[in-house]
């Protein structure tokens, strides 16, 4: 049994596609238009218990909070945990059961809480005869018709933690971001490092001079033994020419080139 | 819930923290690369040009062109030849008769020599004689 109350957003019908905020019950889901699809599980669906257990990281207190959820009923398998002040919320639900109340237009990867993580949010009204509110901390369902509170839908999701339905593996824990970081950090301030040494050890090296002469110099010199190697190569070539043609006298010179009889 | 929050906040803030330090890599390594081809192909220019002056330096210095009058005046005097040798304001001339059949070798190895030569003449003086004179510059 499906009930619909709608609240003011529009749906978007002509798509195909309807978001809306599915509260989930174990004798009917409850749909109420919001601009996210979202779907909420009643407390008649999980058992929850807080408990402050010897463990620092969400994935060793999961391993103890099967003892802590000790009570509940053995078809409830499936556990979610999550840190919650100094302790862990530890939630425990039948996962077959939850997706044959889930209906099938919902899309699988819809953000899914259980109410208990409006419990900063609570008392909300859930439809005309029901609210839901905490007792100890604890979410529940009351049947009260004439208290006015705000509705499901107002519900804040952004202030909310993960989904149940998103692993906590998936997310990136602070300490996992931190050495990501500092990964990060040192792969690069090596490779800049390493760059910057090759930089240096290529300036230092340049600079090394072992004729200690300045480059302006050592240009100047070159120019001038290169015009000498270019004259002399000339004169020796004319030299050599005038010889292998059985002269009587020969004079050459640097400058004028060479003349004989 | 809060301290839940302030671990998403830091996931969220991770990707920008990540693309700042790869930008900051990126360009690091980008401007570093171009520092580094710039300064080898200036090193490489440094080095063609020093190698280029050394070799031309071992020919026509001052240095190696003394060195060369030496091994003339030694080679002459290994061919029983006496020049005589006048100096004259940074210029040096070698006088001297060489016979028919010492002639193609001395001139030869004259030539190839490293000398910086000014002024060359020859002379057939007889049929078996040839009269040098060369002046050589300092």
């Amino acid at each position: 049994m499906i009930y619909r109350y709608f609240s003011g957003f529009t749906n978007d019908i002509g798509s195909g596609k309807e978001l809306a905020l599915y509260y989930i019950r174990e004798n009917g889901t409850i749909i109420k238009d919001t601009p996210a699809e979202t779907v909420v599980l009643s407390p008649s669906l999980y058992w929850y218990a807080h408990a402050d257990l010897p463990a620092r990281s969400v994935a060793k207190a999961k391993k103890l909070a099967d003892s802590v959820l000790a009570s509940r009923p053995s078809s409830y398998t499936s556990i979610h945990v999550e840190k919650r002040g100094n302790g862990f919320d530890c939630y425990a639900f039948d996962e077959n059961r939850v997706e044959s109340l889930i209906p099938d237009s919902v899309a699988k990867t819809a953000p899914r809480y259980f109410l208990q993580q409006f419990s900063d949010q609570m008392p909300l009204r859930i439809d005309d005869t029901l609210i839901a509110d905490t007792i100890n901390g604890i979410c529940i369902e009351i049947h009260e018709e004439s208290r006015s509170i705000p509705s499901l839908d107002s519900i804040d999701i952004k202030s909310l933690a993960k989904p149940f339905n998103k692993s906590t593996s998936k997310s990136v824990s602070s300490w996992m971001a931190a050495l990501f970081v500092v990964l990060l950090l040192t792969a690069a301030g090596t490779d800049l490092a390493l760059r910057y040494q090759t930089l240096n050890a290529l300036k230092q090296k340049s600079a090394a001079n072992d004729s200690r002469k300045t480059m302006y110099e050592i240009k100047a010199l070159s120019k001038k033994y290169r015009k000498i190697d270019s004259e002399q190569k000339r004169l020796r070539s004319a030299i050599k020419k005038a010889l292998d043609s059985h002269m009587k006298l020969l004079e050459c010179d640097a400058k004028k080139g060479c003349s004989f009889e | 819930m809060q301290k839940r929050g302030a671990v998403l906040n830091r996931t969220e803030f991770l990707a920008p923290v990540a693309a700042l330090i790869l930008l900051v890599w990126a360009g690091g390594a980008f401007y570093l690369n171009n520092e580094i081809s710039k300064t080898r192909k200036e090193y490489l220019k440094k080095e063609e040009t020093t190698a280029r002056y050394e070799a031309l330096k071992a020919l026509w210095s001052e240095e190696a062109n003394k060195k060369a009058l030496k091994q003339m005046e030694t080679m002459l005097r290994m061919y029983g030849i006496k020049p005589e040798v006048e100096s004259k304001k940074g210029k040096r001339s070698y006088t001297f008769s060489v016979k028919a059949p010492q002639a193609d070798r001395v001139l030869k190895k004259l030539l190839n020599s490293n000398i910086r030569i000014g002024r060359f003449t020859a002379k057939k003086i007889s049929e078996d004689t040839l009269k040098v004179h060369v002046e050589v510059l300092r």
